[in-house]
């Protein structure tokens, strides 16, 4: 009897066991089926980080020619690691600036590429300012109060106070574009606002106010329905006064416009539904007016979407030659100057219309530099989602190659809409970086396409030894900010501290101020030049500076990347160069100063003819008339 | 028989007539509700599952005619009437519901989940679209469409090197998917490795040339410096497609650092006379068509490929429901049409896949694979005349083709004509691709015109280039003994008589082992 028992119990006890083994098996044991492990959740944009972060993976040394510097310290670049920190400081400066692009859901194309800002020194207090533009209502709801462009004083240390109603540049017109010079060369920086309608050119008094001098000047460009887009002065002839190079996007009206669809949803419509405009081309005549030489200077017969554009010597003749990006067809323009005030159209010659893949790229904002230190500028341009931001390396003088993809210098960009830009020394190393901030210009785009947004961060390219560039973004706190919409992005030194810091005017909402803190044991050195015979700002001006076996060049230029202005004050990196050997100033029409053996870490002021100062203060101050 | 066991007789049989009613009855609902389903062999449509799970389970859902706007009938006068009038949001749910029936019908099908993926990205939806490709992938992971789909989305992320993980993945499951080698070209060149492209591109296109593909290895080469090289793969790209603008772009850059200019010039100004500003950025793509068309399009796609998983599970009616739809939505669509003139060939009915091929040759007039089939068709039909013409258009549209030098020379063959042109046609064949089935062609062409010589030669070659057919050493074989017999007719008697076979000599010698030209199936596009 009891063995009976003892067969049943164990007879129970073995199947309750295979049971349970049943169940262990199916619900704990098995896992799905592995799927391959090159299939990680989407990184999706506006998460930490856009795009790709990952190590780059172009090999060093990988060039063709030859001809590129050797590495400044024989260390491999991802051992260097001083990355400068940017930290969003708004709420800290006092800028309570917030965009408006007028939309009010008719989806007008006028809102998509509003707008641009500037940063300079408006009293010569040596401290930077800030102006920002603003849109307005637009068609119907063009009702009541608009609100203005906005002008931020700088009060040091990273403080600003909004001196817009006392300085009387609050335009109420619908901002896009700004460029900034001493048209009238008495000391004090002008303001050229390029519109949707016309154009107002404000004269600084010198007193902490601007005269609104349009009308008197002539560069008012009144077709009400031309769409501005970036402007600058330079001196196209060489003859000591700052003319103006004035790019437009297209020609809108409220009766012809149309709006597109995308999946079935109403988006903007695109600018290949409105007629392309030439850009204007008004010569300074020396006694405050200008006059329009468009169809003289050859500019009037290239038509097209022109938005960013920059100004520089990419050809080494002496002059200044111009760079307008278009947005699409017939793709870029680059004018050069044939030192005369005519400009020829060469830029399918010298490779700067396209990118290197044949495609017309959507070109947003451009910058002019020398990313690799052979002494020639390069242009690197902002584009369209689904293109990369591209960098046109300069040759020899003539020709131009897309070196985008072999240096990386489009990562972070392909699947956004990239605007403002630079081509600056950000982290004080002595190559230039690339930056550019990024928003969508279609506001539903989320609904429509996921491998996309509306709000993006911006990108930080890090040169490294002036052969490839390296997404540093994340690591150097732009992961952290808030997405935004970025639109005109500006570069300046706005604390004093030796590095370039970073304000970036966002569509529909609040600007950014990044301060940026680099690493203090790198050099640096800042440039202002003042013109005796030349135009006062030294705009076209060319600085050679010489420390050690390193070479750098820049030129003062007015208006970039997106509709902009900055850098009036050149910012150079000198590393871990503590003196810099030789600095040569070469000015337009001929006049050339040099300086040597100047230490590092200061700012300088060189006065065409008469040497320079150091630092910035009341006694260094030169205004007032031409002495 | 007693009162009791009548009684009972009666009840049961009130109970069987109860249980035969409920009986019918079921089999008449079912036989309404399956409508004209009828199934069709899948054998004598000669299809394979391709990614079809072999158990498949059809489930027992209504026909996709229930939910879609009523098509043209497939019986009677073929036409494709567009519907114009469907607005997006009305063509967003329809492919809902479709995708959902999908579903419903297959819910393990790979294929029918990657629909569903498809549709998904169609609609802009990323993320789902990427979630439904992994589903995919977890029933299946080497399923290249999925891995392709997921290539795709990373790149336009811009994260070019996942994109390049899963196109390797891709090409690992199949070498021969161009897409995903294209995918992983794009990616190595964005991501500045210009000299993995050349690995990934060059031999590949030998095989299977593809003018995307020359494009792309002709930008490496630019990129390595190697101008010429660049210049080659450009040019090759612009004759494979005409229209390429970038790559007449690229031609120009290479040309440019050759120094020859003349040819530069030439190409840039080609590339500037296009003026396409749609091919240039994804915003001004959709320049020259409305929305409305681009989501016709995209939704007649996903329907075209959605019918032939209906096909293969033999809801045939299913299957054409949603190509008549597609046609509706898109009379272009190339996909739906072959669809169509395939299984109405292989149903004998030669009018309607006339119609089809036909409409294929207007959409595709550079294209000689329709005017083949179509020449096919005839010969089929007995209408030798016909039959003939169509090779000959053939042959016009695509000078450079050896397919139609061999098609119109095997017609020739086999139903008499002229020996000289028959084989100069097989030279001709042979010359612009010289493959084992051409060499025998070109034998039998040689028999045709009695010059066994000449035969023995090219099925010579034929036998080195296949040495595994069986087929060809046969008849080479006879070659040799017809030959021995032409010298020496008394030896070649006592040979017949002690049991060798003789040589025919007459008609084509069947290419491959296959069967007769009019039975052979559609050319490869």
């Amino acid at each position: 009897m009891v063995s009976k028992h003892w067969v049943q119990w164990a007879g129970t006890l073995l199947c309750l066991a295979t049971f349970a083994g049943i169940i262990v098996f199916f619900f704990a044991g098995r896992r799905p089926e592995d799927v391959p492990a090159a299939l990680p959740a989407a990184n999706l944009p506006g998460q930490e980080g856009s795009g790709s972060f990952g190590k780059p993976t172009v090999p060093f040394g990988e060039r063709r020619d030859g001809v590129w510097p050797s590495p400044r310290d024989g260390r491999k670049p991802e051992e260097n690691c001083e990355l400068p920190q940017f930290k969003d400081i708004t709420r800290f400066s006092g800028i309570s600036f917030c965009h408006t692009d007028g939309s009010s859901g008719s989806k007008y194309i006028v809102e998509t590429v509003a707008s641009g800002l500037a940063t300079f020194d408006y009293d010569g207090d040596g401290q930077i300012d800030i102006y920002f533009l603003n849109g307005c209502p637009l068609g119907a709801e063009s009702t009541g109060e608009s609100p203005s462009n906005l002008f931020y004083r700088n009060l040091g240390q990273l403080r600003f106070s909004d001196i817009t109603p006392q300085s009387a540049v609050g335009d109420t017109g619908y901002g896009l574009g700004v460029a900034v010079g001493d048209y009238n060369n008495d000391g004090f920086a002008d303001l050229y606002l390029s519109n949707f309608g016309p154009n107002v050119l404000y004269r600084n008094n010198g007193d902490g106010t601007f005269t609104e001098v349009t009308a008197m000047s002539g560069v008012q460009a009144a077709d009400p329905h031309k769409v501005g887009a970036g402007a600058s002065f330079l001196d196209m002839d060489a003859d000591g006064d700052l003319d103006l190079f004035v790019a437009n996007y297209l020609v809108f009206s409220y009766e012809r416009h149309v709006v597109s669809q995308w999946r079935g949803v109403t988006i903007y419509a695109g600018p290949e539904r409105f007629l392309p405009l030439p850009s204007i081309v008004f010569r300074n005549e020396g006694d405050g007016s200008f006059v329009d030489i468009s169809h003289q200077s050859g500019v009037a017969q290239y038509p097209g979407k022109g938005m960013g554009m920059v100004c520089g010597d990419y050809d080494d003749d002496g002059d200044t030659d111009v760079f307008v990006n278009n947005d699409g067809p017939p793709g870029n323009f680059l004018f050069r100057n044939n030192s005369q005030g005519f400009f020829e159209e060469v830029a399918a010659l010298s490779g700067t219309a396209f990118a290197g893949s044949g495609l017309i790229n959507g070109a947003m904002g451009v910058d002019c530099g020398d990313f690799d230190n052979d002494g020639r500028f390069d242009f690197y341009v902002t584009s369209y989602q689904g293109q990369f931001a591209t960098l046109y390396r300069n040759l020899d003088g003539r020709l131009f190659e897309d070196v985008t993809l072999a240096t990386g210098a489009g990562e972070g960009s392909f699947n956004q809409v990239t605007w403002g830009c630079g081509i600056v020394d950000l982290d004080n190393d002595g190559f230039r970086d690339l930056f550019f901030g990024c928003g969508h210009l279609i506001d539903n785009i989320d609904l429509l396409d996921g491998s996309t947004s509306y709000r993006a961060r911006p990108v930080f390219l890090r040169n490294i030894n002036g052969r490839r560039f390296q997404n540093a973004s994340a690591a150097c706190g732009l992961g952290a900010l808030e997405p935004s919409v970025a639109r005109g992005v500006a570069f300046d030194d706005l604390d004093d501290d030796g590095d370039w810091d970073i304000v970036i005017l966002n569509s529909r909402l609040p600007a950014m101020l990044l301060r940026n803190d680099s690493p203090k044991e790198r050099r640096w050195l800042q440039i202002q030049l003042l013109g005796t015979r030349s135009n006062r700002d030294g705009v076209g001006a060319r600085v050679r500076v010489v420390a050690g076996n390193c070479v750098w060049v820049d030129e003062v230029r007015s208006g970039r990347g997106y509709q902009s202005h900055f850098g009036s004050r050149l910012h150079f990196g000198l590393g871990e160069q503590s003196q810099v050997d030789r600095i040569e100033v070469s000015w337009l029409g001929g006049g050339r100063d040099v300086i040597e053996r100047i230490p590092a870490n200061q700012i300088l002021l060189v006065i065409e003819g008469r040497g320079w100062y150091a630092a910035w203060s009341d006694s260094a101050r030169v205004g007032g008339t031409q002495p | 028989m007693s009162r009791e066991s009548r009684s009972w007789w009666d009840r049961s049989g009130l109970v069987a007539a109860g249980l035969l009613a409920v009986g019918l009855g079921y089999g008449l609902g079912v036989f309404l509700e399956r409508g004209w389903n009828r199934p069709a062999p899948v054998e004598m449509l000669g299809l394979n599952s391709g990614g079809a799970d072999e158990n498949q389970r059809v489930a027992e859902v209504a026909p996709l005619g229930d939910i879609l706007p009523k098509a043209v009938p497939g019986f009677g006068e073929p036409q494709i009437a567009r519907d114009s009038n469907v607005k997006t949001e009305a063509l967003k749910a329809e492919v809902a519901r479709v995708v959902e029936h999908l579903l419903a019908c297959f819910p393990e099908n790979c294929d029918a989940l990657e629909i569903k993926a498809r549709m998904h990205d169609w609609l802009g939806e990323t993320e789902k679209a990427a979630e439904t490709w992994r589903q995919c992938l977890q029933k299946n992971r080497h399923y290249v469409y999925a891995q392709v789909g997921l290539a795709n989305l990373a790149a336009s992320r811009g994260d070019f090197q996942n994109a390049e993980s899963i196109a390797r993945e891709a090409l690992a499951s199949d070498p021969a998917n161009f897409q995903a080698r294209a995918i992983l070209a794009q990616a190595l060149l964005n991501q500045g490795r210009p000299q993995e492209v050349v690995v990934v591109l060059e031999a590949a296109l030998q095989q299977d040339p593809r003018s995307l593909g020359y494009y792309l290895l002709g930008q490496a080469f630019f990129q390595l410096g190697d101008y010429e090289k660049a210049r080659d793969s450009y040019r090759k790209a612009t004759q494979l497609w005409p229209d390429y603008a970038e790559a007449y772009h690229g031609l120009a850059q290479s040309c440019f650092r050759l120094n020859l200019d003349s040819e530069a010039a030439a190409a840039m100004e080609k590339f500037r006379s296009f003026g396409k500003p749609e091919q240039y950025s994804q915003r001004l793509r959709a320049g020259t068509k409305s929305d409305e068309e681009l989501m016709r399009e995209g939704a007649a796609a996903l329907y075209a490929e959605a019918g032939r998983i209906y096909l293969l599970a033999e809801r045939h009616r299913d299957a054409e429901v949603l190509w008549n739809r597609a046609l509706q939505l898109d009379p272009s669509n190339r996909s739906a049409l072959q669809s169509m003139a395939f299984v109405r060939r292989k149903e004998g009915r030669w009018r309607e896949t006339k119609f089809y091929l036909s409409h294929l040759a207007q959409l595709e007039p550079q294209n000689p694979s329709y005017s083949l089939e179509i020449g096919r068709l005839w010969e089929g039909l007995a209408h030798w005349g016909e039959a003939e013409k169509a090779f000959r258009h053939a042959l016009t549209i695509a000078p450079k083709n050896a397919d139609c030098y061999a098609a119109l020379a095997e017609f020739l063959l086999a139903h008499g004509g002229d020996q000289k042109e028959i084989v100069e046609l097989a030279q001709e064949a042979v010359r612009l691709r010289p493959i084992a089935k051409h060499h025998a062609l070109l034998a039998a062409a040689w028999i045709n015109a009695n010059d066994y010589p000449s035969a023995k030669v090219s099925l010579e070659k034929a036998v080195e280039l296949a040495p595994e057919s069986i087929l060809y050493r046969q008849h080479y074989n006879e070659v040799l003994a017809k030959l021995r017999e032409m010298q020496d007719p008394a030896a070649e008697k006592q040979q017949e008589s002690s049991g060798l076979a003789k040589a025919s000599g007459q008609g084509p010698v069947p290419s491959g082992g296959e069967s007769a030209p009019s039975n052979s199936s559609s050319e490869k596009r």
